[in-house]
């Protein structure tokens, strides 16, 4: 089956009222659109060889709730807060399982002399398993501020906390991970 | 190591995830969406929702039969069978016959905390009510 194209650029609102009304196309289009940053987001999360499984069940779920999705928060922002929910239902499922080591290519950086390169690939391993090891809503913050770029009125919005508060789970990541990596 | 140097190492965090098909992903996410609302007009109310509607229709069933056989006792002329109503419908039912249906589903109206109210004084509207929610 091919998936259908949109005709020409839209905005995720006006591709999330299409899809409200039953356009399959602009679904499709969010899809394609939010794919790549919502993968990057729950990989960096702690997601592995489940992640293909993990991001189509947070977009199928996001669709299945699209009513409830205000626009307060970025669609971006708010997918990623169910993905995160989706995370912690799989890993509950799932305890006890083997964890998979990290993959040096995920590490890798692009460019610079083997000296840097190796530091770099040592430092962004140890972030990452620092990451994975802060508590859920602290990581959630976190990735969504630095990883991702959103401001802290629409991490506040689409994992129902106050400004304040996603500020002070910032900070406390930030603290933490900063220890972690001394 | 300071707060810009942290940020610029978590945009890097998560490159696994440029693994994933956005193209895969929208034709595994729109079947399972089509896939779901061809499902949905065969779902089924779970057992629990459908059984107190039974027990509803099966005590008003009762009633219009007693209603009807009260009716044919009373009157001097027998109605032919085309006169028979041949169902009766709660918004028929006077308030006593309301209670009786009621009764029979041993239901016990719920009690305020602060202003205890019985069946008993509830009016017609109100056992109507309580049945239709009864019906879910």
């Amino acid at each position: 089956m091919t998936v259908p194209e949109p005709a020409g650029p839209a905005d995720d609102a006006q591709l999330i009222a299409a899809w409200r009304a039953g356009d399959e196309v602009a679904a499709a289009e969010l899809v394609r659109r939010h794919t790549p940053p919502l993968a990057r987001f729950l990989a960096a999360s702690g997601a592995r060889e489940d992640l293909d499984d993990l991001v189509q069940e947070t977009l199928f779920r996001a669709f299945r709730k699209i009513e409830s999705f205000r626009g307060t928060a970025s669609f971006s922002t708010w997918l990623m807060a169910i993905g995160s929910n989706a995370l912690k239902d799989l890993r509950r499922r799932a305890k006890g399982r083997t964890v998979v080591p990290l993959d040096d290519r995920e590490l890798e950086a692009e460019d610079g002399d083997p000296h840097s390169l190796a530091l770099e690939r040592d430092l962004l391993r140890r972030l990452e398993a620092a990451v994975k090891k802060l508590p859920p809503m602290q990581r959630d913050v976190f990735l969504m501020r630095a990883q991702q770029g959103a401001e802290y009125g629409e991490i506040a919005e689409a994992l129902e906390t106050s400004v304040g508060a996603a500020r002070v789970h910032y900070h406390q990541a930030v603290k933490r991970l900063k220890a972690k990596l001394k | 190591m300071n707060d810009h140097e942290l940020e610029r190492l978590a945009k890097q965090l998560g490159r696994a995830g440029d693994r994933v098909d956005p193209e895969a992903t929208a034709r595994a996410v729109l079947d399972r969406l089509k896939a779901e609302s061809e499902q949905e007009p065969s779902v089924r109310a779970p057992a629990w929702t459908r059984r107190p509607l039974v027990r509803v229709a099966a005590a008003a069933a009762l009633v219009a039969a007693t209603v009807l056989g009260v009716e044919q006792l009373r009157g001097p002329a027998t109605p032919t069978d085309a006169e028979l109503p041949v169902a009766v419908s709660l918004s028929e039912l006077a308030a006593d016959e309301l209670n009786s249906v009621l009764d029979s589903l041993d239901y016990e109206a719920p009690v305020h905390e602060l202003v205890p109210v019985a069946l008993a004084d509830l009016n017609e509207d109100e056992l109507t009510a309580l049945l239709e929610s009864l019906e879910g």
